[in-house]
């Protein structure tokens, strides 16, 4: 017999393929014989409450066998890792390799043509489901022959002439047909969801179908990478979960949970591999790559309901998690509009930040008080409806005039208008910030003036000084202000002229160089004694 | 129809027997050569079936014993292995035995290869 080539390729690359190949060829090996074992627990779960003994002891035996065959597998091929040089050809065409895989094998595709002349005869509900299963073993495990019959044909070959040969897929894999629906007995599981399974076993594939469709869950099936990722793109988020096979020709598990993870449509699905014992060190690597969960062959049948249970479970609460985060940002967000339409940000900020009592003293702001004179004189001519329309077109004038200012509004209170500059942050401009605007407002009413038939008019007064800011009361609060400074502001309103400006003394000297006035005479302003006041009459 | 299985697995020893036994025929069976030779002499069975890996005394040796000993050389036999080697075949053939067959057994094919040499 020949000696194991070298290739062109160097000696590492050679052991790589090594690896690869076997791997590759105990998967074959053991894809059969996981569907026997699967279908073998199936018949034992149906066969439960039954008194047929000699049935029962021969599915058990079809089960030890297949056990049997698998660890004869692995025990050659774990083998067969370890040493390196040895013939790869000879391995697997091995005579032990060959015997303890055929004597069992004989076993149980005997027990199973036994089985499918007694089974007719039994009295359980399940004979058809167990019937059929039945079938399934007989079918697996003429497959499992078929493929340990072909490992001959490598006895003499190097590793790259073998690799050749399974790349071309000399394995006379039988067509595998559905031999017969039946309808699955069905367990409701916590969880349900639509599942992708990917496994270019058609065995395999066959039965996870028939193990999950017993759970209602809703299935879709690829072959291969290409395939499933054609899925993906039309379910996308509709699916669920990914139950994935490690090793599959052409595109491979690995390769192809990569592409899943890097796409952000479906990166979030989650992804349960399928491997094997031996191949731990891969499947952790999978883990690493996003992988969720991983199950060994054979797929044992509870464990792989828990596992889909479990991550279906953790998926539906995470995307429950992000629903409502989502839902709390909205609503946060409007929360935060409408406290921003009644407070200064900088207020809202702190009420928000815990602070229970908001009171600041500020050392220099300008307050300024508007009354809508003649306003009651209107109210008589108008309806209700109409007046409140007028009053709420005029103020939100005023409302857009005071960004362009950067003005705070403090109140409303009927036809008055208040508003200051220079809080709740301190700015060196808040007299001129506030004759500008008055100076706006002023305007504003001479044009609506001119636009109604309503004669309308504005008294405005000014004042600056220290006061007092800031939130009180538990209900309906604003932010408001206090203090003498408020009060005089107040009292130049009600002192003022129709469409005049009316400052204190205070406010003209802060403008009295950038701005003209006129010295009125002398007013004896009630509670707060003589007072000398000015009207600002226009820039400089 | 006597048929005498010498069989050293015992799942397989009991599945085959059953087979055999529901399609009419009467199965003696043993665990390895020795015996099987021993079985072979009491009752004379028309044919058997031998594993060609057993314990004690090889299948092969069994099967030269049986053709050299005049009171069991006409009894035809049916070799059965699980090894699958290049070579088998013919080395079953060499040590005198009429059939061949590898495992896992098509029942089928045993019967019919059963049939043809019993008929004959």
């Amino acid at each position: 017999m020949s000696t194991t080539t070298k290739s062109v390729k160097t000696e590492n690359s050679s052991g790589y393929y090594r690896k690869i190949l076997l791997s590759n060829i105990k998967h074959d090996l053991t894809n059969p014989i996981n569907a026997i074992l699967g279908y073998a627990e199936l018949i034992m779960d149906y066969m439960q409450d039954s008194n047929n003994q000699k049935l029962k002891a021969d599915i058990n035996n079809i089960h030890a066998s297949g056990t049997l065959i698998l660890k004869n597998i692995n025990a050659i091929f774990t083998q067969g890792r370890k040493h390196e040089n040895d013939n790869i050809g000879e391995l697997i065409s091995n005579p032990q390799l060959q015997f303890s895989i055929r004597t069992p094998l004989s076993a149980i595709i005997g027990l199973t043509e036994l089985m499918q002349e007694d089974i007719p005869l039994i009295s359980s509900e399940y004979r058809e489901d167990i019937q059929a299963c039945n079938k399934k073993i007989n079918h697996a495990s003429k497959q499992l022959s078929q493929v340990t019959t072909d490992l001959i044909k490598f006895s003499n070959l190097s590793v790259n002439e073998v690799l050749e040969r399974y790349k071309t897929d000399i394995y006379s894999k039988e067509a595998s047909q559905r031999l017969f629906d039946f309808d699955p007995v069905i367990a409701i599981p916590a969880q349900i969801g639509k599942i992708l399974i990917v496994d270019d076993d058609s065995s395999n594939l066959e039965l996870l179908e028939q193990i999950l469709l017993k759970s209602n869950h809703k299935l879709l099936c690829a072959d291969t990478g290409e395939s499933a990722l054609k899925i993906l793109q039309e379910e996308q988020s509709n699916v669920d979960l990914i139950l994935l096979d490690l090793i599959m020709p052409g595109m491979n598990g690995i390769e192809l949970l990569e592409k899943i993870k890097l796409d952000q449509h479906y990166q979030n699905i989650p992804i349960i591999m399928l491997s094997a014992v031996d191949e731990l060190d891969t499947t952790a690597e999978c883990i690493t790559l996003g992988a969720d969960d991983f199950l060994f062959k054979p797929i044992n049948r509870v464990l792989l309901n828990a596992r889909i249970n479990n991550a279906l479970e953790n998926k539906f609460f995470r995307d429950k998690e992000t629903h409502y985060k989502e839902k709390i940002k909205e609503e946060q967000e409007k929360s935060d509009k409408l406290l921003l339409n009644i407070l200064p940000g900088s207020i809202a900020k702190r009420l928000k930040d815990g602070e229970t009592l908001i009171a600041d003293d500020i050392e220099s702001a300008t307050v300024l008080f508007a009354d809508l004179s003649g306003f009651t004189q209107i109210s008589s001519t108008l309806s209700a409806q109409k007046l409140v329309l007028l009053l709420n077109n005029i103020f939100s004038i005023f409302d857009e005039l005071l960004e362009k200012h950067s003005i705070e509004k403090i109140k409303t209170i009927g036809d008055n208008y208040m508003l200051a500059g220079g809080l709740p942050e301190p700015s060196p401009n808040h007299a001129v910030s506030v004759a500008e605007m008055a100076m706006d407002m002023l305007e504003a009413i001479s044009k609506l003036d001119d636009e109604t038939a309503q004669p309308l008019h504005i008294r405005i007064g000014i004042n600056s000084g220290p006061l007092s800011a800031g939130v009180i009361g538990r209900k309906k609060f604003i932010y408001d202000l206090w203090g003498d400074t408020v009060n005089i502001a107040s009292r130049m309103e009600s002192y003022g002229e129709n469409n005049k400006i009316h400052t204190s003394e205070n406010t003209y000297l802060l403008l009295k160089d950038n701005y003209q006035f006129e010295k009125r005479p002398k007013l004896d302003i009630q509670g707060k004694g003589i007072m000398q006041t000015y009207y600002l009459t226009g820039r400089k | 129809m006597r048929i005498l299985l010498i069989e050293d697995n015992e799942l397989n020893r009991d599945m085959l027997t059953r087979r055999l036994e529901r399609k009419g025929y009467t199965v003696i069976s043993a665990v390895d050569g020795l015996s099987g030779l021993e079985k072979d002499g009491s009752e004379k069975p028309e044919l058997i079936i031998m594993d060609l890996s057993l314990p004690v005394l090889d299948g092969w040796t069994a099967a030269q014993q049986l053709k050299a000993d005049k009171n069991t050389k006409s009894i035809p036999i049916i070799a059965l292995t699980a090894h699958a080697m290049k070579g088998d075949r013919e080395k079953a053939l060499e040590a005198g035995c009429d059939e061949y067959d590898t495992k896992p057994v098509d029942f089928e094919r045993l019967l019919g290869k059963i049939n043809q040499l019993t008929n004959s």
